[in-house]
């Protein structure tokens, strides 16, 4: 057993950990706790005029470099006995969506330092410039005349599989009973992510 | 996240499983398509679930750790 690679895979897993983990927490506890609380104040309040209001003002700069005055671009948003249940569902909608952005983007730098400690270890234990150790994957495709695609950071498993036999063989494995292998699952969660981001 | 039919089709030939376990197509106010994820089955935490294992696997693969004492 290589204990060294033991510890860069803990290293490595506990980054990952660390942001997942607790993304999933909150959700977990504040979607379920939320409607709880939102009953419990209803409780205490029963018909309260209204749960939140909020306006959006800009200052309105004119042409002649007065400062200008605070306009209103909008009519007044509230949350009241009418929306709120609509207006949680909202908000969690928006939430999740950003939370896969942040999941996508551990898994990512997660693979990248795989490579990295794998293929590019530095002398120094020094972590390098996550541009400058894609440009050394690309340059390896090229090289081996392979296909250097970057959407959805194909790049990286081509590379993997350019490398590694036992990668390759974990990526062509199926994901639990689904008719997807977790290549494809990794390309799906890029794609969503591209989706989400632009 | 609103999502064009092009993007939606794609997505749909390509992994439709994937998309319906954890997403729902619903229109916007402005009558444009967004995806959804899916509360019911609890999408999100599926999907967090599924890139754990890809995680996990994935780097052990590649740093060829063949036993893992946690």
């Amino acid at each position: 057993m290589d204990l060294d690679a033991i510890g860069q895979y803990k290293q490595l897993m506990q980054r990952y950990s660390q942001v997942v983990f607790r993304v999933s927490n909150d959700l977990q506890f504040w979607h379920t706790f939320l409607p709880a609380a939102i009953e419990a104040h209803r409780q205490i309040y029963p018909d309260p005029p209204f749960y939140f209001e909020s306006g959006l003002f800009v200052y309105n700069i004119s042409l002649n470099d007065d400062p200008g005055w605070l306009y209103p671009l909008q009519p007044s948003f509230t949350i009241d006995e009418d929306n709120i249940a609509a207006s949680r569902v909202a908000f969690f909608q928006w939430i999740q969506v950003i939370s896969l952005v942040r999941v996508y983007n551990s898994l990512e730098t997660l693979v990248y330092s795989a490579i990295e400690k794998k293929y590019f270890p530095s002398p120094t234990g020094k972590k390098m410039a996550t541009k400058a150790l894609k440009t050394k994957i690309l340059t390896e495709i090229k090289a081996a005349g392979l296909k250097d695609e970057i959407n959805n950071n194909q790049f990286l498993l081509t590379f993997l599989k350019h490398r590694s036999t036992a990668v390759t063989h974990f990526l062509r494995l199926p994901v639990r009973d689904l008719p997807y292998t977790w290549e494809s699952f990794f390309i799906f969660l890029s794609i969503i992510r591209h989706l989400i981001v632009h | 996240m609103l999502v064009s039919k092009e993007n939606f089709n794609n997505l749909n030939s390509r992994y439709p499983l994937f998309l319906t376990q954890h997403f729902r197509l619903e229109p916007t106010e402005g009558g444009e398509k967004q995806l959804v994820i899916e509360e019911t089955q609890n999408g999100l935490n599926n999907l967090i679930s599924l890139s754990d294992d890809f995680a996990f696997n994935l780097v052990k693969f590649v740093l060829e750790v063949s036993r893992i004492d946690v």
